[in-house]
């Protein structure tokens, strides 16, 4: 029987090729959206989940160059400065809970450093942080030593290595958890450590002619609240500040995920639609070479074939066409998401977190399950045919092609 | 053993093929159905094959009432019990000679043989030992009817079936399948075939004629 379901594919190669692909192609293209559509509400998710900032306050000039979801969540760098006036006016304002200062640094890249991917360069203030700490292994002093670095999930770097940045070497004492943003791509120090880093850079000093020493600037101030109910009259507290642009988290996420349900919604009708080609051609595919190989079948029943081994011969057949397009689709796809990912990682303005392998496995062994009973549904009615074929056809054919 | 016809009859409508055929055969027994072409032998050997469901009557195999059978046991017994050679060869094109011999072992399961083995030894036997790995394309009629002899004779069946074995045979072919097919009788098994050639219905044991849609034995 294996011989003859391998023989019959064989003998019919166009269809069989064409058919597998569209198989394949719709299995990769609706792998890789069900991946990255996953990634990014995991990364929103775990987002919200470890409770980062609710409130990010930007220089006006920061949020003028650089849009919202840029800053709070890919951490774009933004050479824009606050005096620390306004960062501590910011911590006084009525119904903030808690804030801390950061300072961004410059972008490091591997002509000036150990790194082979671009990082961000991060001061944090560890004696107010709250939005790190939940992402990281170890627990993190209220200030980390002049040559103590932390570096983001995807920041080049392990724990206990040493790594040069600006012709200085320091020893990596924790890599975060992945967080979905751009916080994975970065390297933290302590803020002063980075504002010292900063202040020395020569490259950097028409910055500091014209904010004023760096010493006594911040770059954002991340903001707590507890009160829900006062909450739109904080945001309009805070941005009576001179100087600053509030951010909000929940506005912005709630922004992103619109877009991205969107888009999504498309390339999901894209897929759908592809799907739906590709049972129809699989419909169209065993239907017709039903109906074509009537002799042919009639002429197996005739010799002893029983309708059972008719139906697993064209079983077989639909099988061997559905599972290699499933494996090349499912292979393909999982290389598709990688660059897809790759691509979001670096360019996209929203929270995105990869999928763990078994989640992976998970989705993919759910393909397998779904495309098996698209298949048996696109087979049903050329097996309910076949059910119908008199053996007493072949008396009255001629030879077979 | 034996296959007894019992008033068998087909019909499409209203119209009649055959009606009211009998007879019974044994093992090293031989019957030729004799009539004009398009008269009803294709029919009537279709009923016996279990291919077709008589309007009337039945087929008993062994004692067996056939049409109670279920499909999968009438299967299982034309796989096992008959052979066919059919009119028109009715090889598959994309199937080498002996790939086409060797089909009917594809459903048969284990068997105590290698299939190419076996299908190479009886197109050897036919005289067709050149022509293992041709297509039927490009193969003579007189050796496309030779590999659907040796096709049903595949599992060495107790029965075959054929339906104007030497039709469109030059003398020399036709001779050729003729006496295969008798040979095999005379080992032992059952030879049902149809013909309108008088001289190869003479060399049956028994000759059928269809007379007023019946076939009679002749005289």
């Amino acid at each position: 029987m294996k011989d003859l379901i391998l023989h019959s594919l064989k003998m019919r190669k166009v269809q069989t090729v064409s058919v597998t692909l569209s198989v394949a192609l719709s299995v990769m293209a609706l792998f890789a959206l069900v991946l990255v559509y996953g990634g990014v509400q995991a990364g929103v998710q775990l987002n919200a989940e470890r409770g980062g900032a609710q409130i990010m306050v930007v220089p006006t000039e920061a949020a003028a160059d650089l849009s919202g979801e840029d800053l709070l969540f890919t951490g774009a760098p933004a050479s824009y400065y606050l005096s620390e006036e306004a960062a501590a006016k910011v911590a006084a304002t009525e119904g903030v809970t808690r804030s801390s200062a950061q300072f961004f640094g410059q972008t490091l890249d591997e002509s000036c450093c150990s790194v082979d991917t671009a990082s961000r360069l991060i001061g944090v203030d560890f004696t107010t942080d709250w939005t790190i700490r939940p992402f990281a292994h170890i627990d993190i002093p209220d200030h980390l030593a002049a040559d103590e670095v932390i570096v983001g999930s995807g920041a080049n770097g392990e724990v206990g290595q040493t790594i040069r940045l600006l012709n200085h070497e320091y020893k990596v004492v924790d890599k975060l958890e992945p967080t979905g943003s751009g916080l994975d791509l970065s390297i933290l120090l302590d803020i002063d450590v980075v504002r010292d880093i900063c202040g020395a850079s020569d490259g950097l000093a028409y910055l500091w002619d014209k904010y004023g020493d760096p010493r006594g600037l911040v770059s954002c101030v991340l903001v707590d609240y507890e009160d829900e109910e006062d909450y739109n009259r904080l945001v309009i507290r805070l941005g009576n500040i001179d100087g600053v642009r509030v951010l909000e988290r929940s506005s912005l996420v709630s922004e992103a995920q619109g877009q991205l349900e969107t888009v999504f919604a498309i390339l999901l009708g894209a897929g759908v639609l592809m799907l739906v080609t590709m049972l129809v051609q699989l419909f169209a595919r065993f239907y017709s070479c039903v109906w074509d190989r009537k002799s042919e079948l009639a002429l197996y029943r005739a010799v002893g074939a029983n309708r059972g081994q008719l139906r697993k011969l064209i079983g077989g057949e639909v099988g061997v066409i559905v599972a290699i397009g499933l494996v090349a689709g499912l292979v393909l796809g999982a290389v598709l998401y990688q660059v897809l990912v790759g691509m979001l990682q670096n360019g996209a303005s929203f929270p995105f977190a990869g999928m763990p392998i078994g989640a992976m496995i998970g989705i993919a062994v759910a393909f397998i399950v779904a495309f098996a009973l698209i298949a048996v549904a696109a087979v049903a009615v050329p097996l309910t045919q076949l059910g119908r074929l008199e053996p007493s056809l072949v008396m009255q054919q001629g030879d077979i092609d | 053993m034996y296959i007894e016809a019992i008033d068998l009859g087909k019909s499409y409508g209203d119209a009649v093929v055959i009606e009211h055929t009998s007879f019974r055969v044994e093992d090293g027994e031989s019957i030729a159905f004799v009539s004009p072409s398009g008269s009803g032998k294709s029919t009537l050997l279709s009923m016996i094959g279990l291919l077709l469901d008589p309007t009337t009557g039945s087929v008993v195999v062994d004692g067996q009432d056939t049409g109670k059978l279920s499909d999968d046991v009438r299967s299982e017994l034309r796989l096992r019990s008959f052979g066919f050679v059919f009119q028109h060869t009715q090889l598959i094109g994309s199937l080498r000679a002996w790939e086409n011999v060797a089909t009917p072992a594809r459903f048969a399961g284990k068997t105590d043989f290698d299939p190419k083995q076996r299908a190479i030894q009886l197109l050897e036997q036919f005289g067709l030992s050149d022509r293992l790995y041709h297509y039927p394309h490009q193969l003579s009629v007189g050796q496309k009817r030779r590999v659907a002899v040796a096709r049903a004779l595949m599992l060495s069946p107790k029965v075959v079936i054929a339906d104007e074995p030497t039709n469109d045979l030059d003398l020399e072919s036709a001779t050729s399948v003729a006496d295969t097919l008798l040979d095999y009788a005379d080992q032992g098994n059952i030879l049902l075939y149809a013909t309108h050639d008088l001289e190869l219905a003479k060399r049956a044991g028994t000759v059928m004629r269809l007379r007023d849609k019946s076939f009679q034995k002749a005289d």
